[in-house]
């Protein structure tokens, strides 16, 4: 493991060797420079990647009010699973996996509060004030993302919008490149139909304003 | 648009933190961290973290509570010699009985601080009020010790020092109570702010940290609130446990409010 996370930067390498299970938690002294050393290099991590987590999380479906805590609970696993950390391919894959698990986890969550809130009335529905500017179309997309099954929407998002390989893909999600195409297809395939249902949607309601 | 123009607009607009959030979310990690990173040097933790990935964000929470205790007994069992004495807590870790060196440096304030009770006074300035009964240590100070990783000879002689340790009555040096507040805000706040994960880790940090703390009503309060908030199944039991133990408590009606 020692070789392989030394290829993903100094501040994996750095917090691979504080708390690898290699580190003899012998001295105070020692113990303490470890944690230092840990801390610094998790920093470093939080700080190079924090925002990749952040968007992941957002394109995975995490809603707005719950980033900050679902950024927390990945860098949480990431400081706890870095020993079994074995860069096949690179942190970034690896940090997505863990947040495709929070991810779920946090929808789950997300969807019981708004089922309960809706029983009370408190749900607000989210509106997009100009579909066509860029941050509304970004959150457009994101949107229709939601509508994709989880592995072909994880395949998207690594390959259109991270711009991952076919095989890093593969090996985050455990599948042959081969999978790793026919799903990429297959959201392609299925997010076109949703951009024209909406398109047809938007002709539809402005011909009812005239 | 079509969604090649959809794609290349979350490329260029994608979500993202502010710079305050990002500060918050490291401010929050940072804190865990320094309860969580004795796990990630103990023999055991790897092994224990291999079973997160399949767990649920509860179970991980869970876990993660469990380990923070179990870590901290295997803090205090490896450096134990060194120490001398074996209380788990120290320093602002709610009632100081003996000094460590096991602690970060938050738990190197209060050698000389002097020992002062937190007065009715004090306490109903919090934003979370409410008399404070003394509490035995909760679950993750209180987890069975074998499960602590690396016990050796020296470690059990260790351990069984620090069972005496724990019934000790102690002061509550005013760094402690200031530190304990502090940690019960920032539980309250994540629970404001929907945050339950992180609210729940909080809690469990203080469970740790302050046992028989001057907020235990609150924290088990604001426990409860944020595990019915998240829908967790396990809020009601958090619920009915608290009304049973504070039947008069001024959180009561909200945590009814939130758990029904």
């Amino acid at each position: 493991m020692d070789s392989s996370a030394a290829r993903n930067g100094q501040g994996v390498e750095a917090l691979a060797a504080a708390v690898g299970p290699t580190a003899p938690p012998v001295s105070e002294p020692d113990r303490a420079r470890g944690q230092a050393s840990a801390k610094r290099a998790l920093e470093d991590v939080y700080r190079q990647h924090q925002r990749f987590v952040w968007r992941s999380l957002a394109r995975l479906g995490v809603a707005d009010p719950t980033l900050s805590d679902a950024t927390h609970d990945v860098f949480m696993v990431v400081a706890r699973r870095l020993p079994e950390f074995e860069a096949r391919a690179s942190i970034k894959t690896w940090l997505f996996a863990i947040c495709l698990r929070i991810a779920r986890s946090k929808r789950r969550d997300y969807a019981r509060e708004q089922k309960r809130r809706e029983q009370y009335g408190l749900t607000r529905a989210g509106t997009h004030a100009d579909p066509h500017g860029q941050a509304d179309a970004a959150r457009t997309l994101r949107d229709l993302l939601q509508q994709l099954g989880e592995d072909k929407r994880a395949v998207f998002i690594m390959a259109e919008l991270e711009e991952m390989t076919a095989p890093e893909i593969a090996s985050v999600l455990g599948i042959k490149p081969a999978t790793v195409y026919s799903r990429l297809r297959l959201a392609r395939a299925e997010l076109e139909r949703s951009v024209q249902r909406q398109h047809a949607r938007e002709r539809r309601e402005k011909g009812d304003a005239r | 648009m079509n969604l090649d123009d959809l794609i290349a607009a979350e490329r260029s607009a994608p979500a993202e933190a502010t710079k305050t959030q990002a500060n918050q979310v490291w401010q929050s990690i940072e804190h865990s961290f320094v309860s969580v990173v004795p796990a990630v040097g103990a023999p055991a933790a790897a092994g224990k973290a291999s079973t997160l990935g399949k767990l649920g964000l509860g179970k991980l929470s869970a876990a993660l509570s469990t380990t923070v205790g179990k870590v901290l007994i295997a803090t205090t069992l490896v450096t134990g010699g060194a120490v001398g004495v074996s209380r788990l807590d120290t320093g602002d870790r709610g009632p100081p009985t003996a000094e460590s060196s096991t602690a970060g440096p938050e738990n190197q304030r209060t050698a000389a601080a002097a020992p002062v009770q937190p007065t009715a006074d004090t306490l109903r300035s919090a934003p979370v009020p409410g008399d404070a009964p003394a509490q035995p240590p909760t679950q993750p100070a209180t987890e069975p010790q074998p499960a602590a990783p690396a016990p050796s000879k020296e470690a059990s002689q260790s351990q069984a020092e620090v069972k005496p340790a724990k019934a000790r009555p102690a002061a509550k040096p005013k760094a402690s109570v200031q530190a304990e507040l502090a940690l019960i805000r920032r539980t309250q706040s994540a629970v404001r702010s929907g945050s339950h994960g992180r609210a729940l880790t909080l809690a469990r940090q203080h469970a740790t940290t302050y046992p028989s703390g001057a907020f235990v009503e609150d924290r088990e309060a604001l426990r409860a609130l944020a595990l019915c908030e998240s829908g967790s199944a396990k809020g009601s039991s958090a619920a009915s446990k608290f009304h049973k133990r504070w039947p008069k408590s001024m959180h009561r009606s909200r945590i009814e409010a939130a758990c029904e």
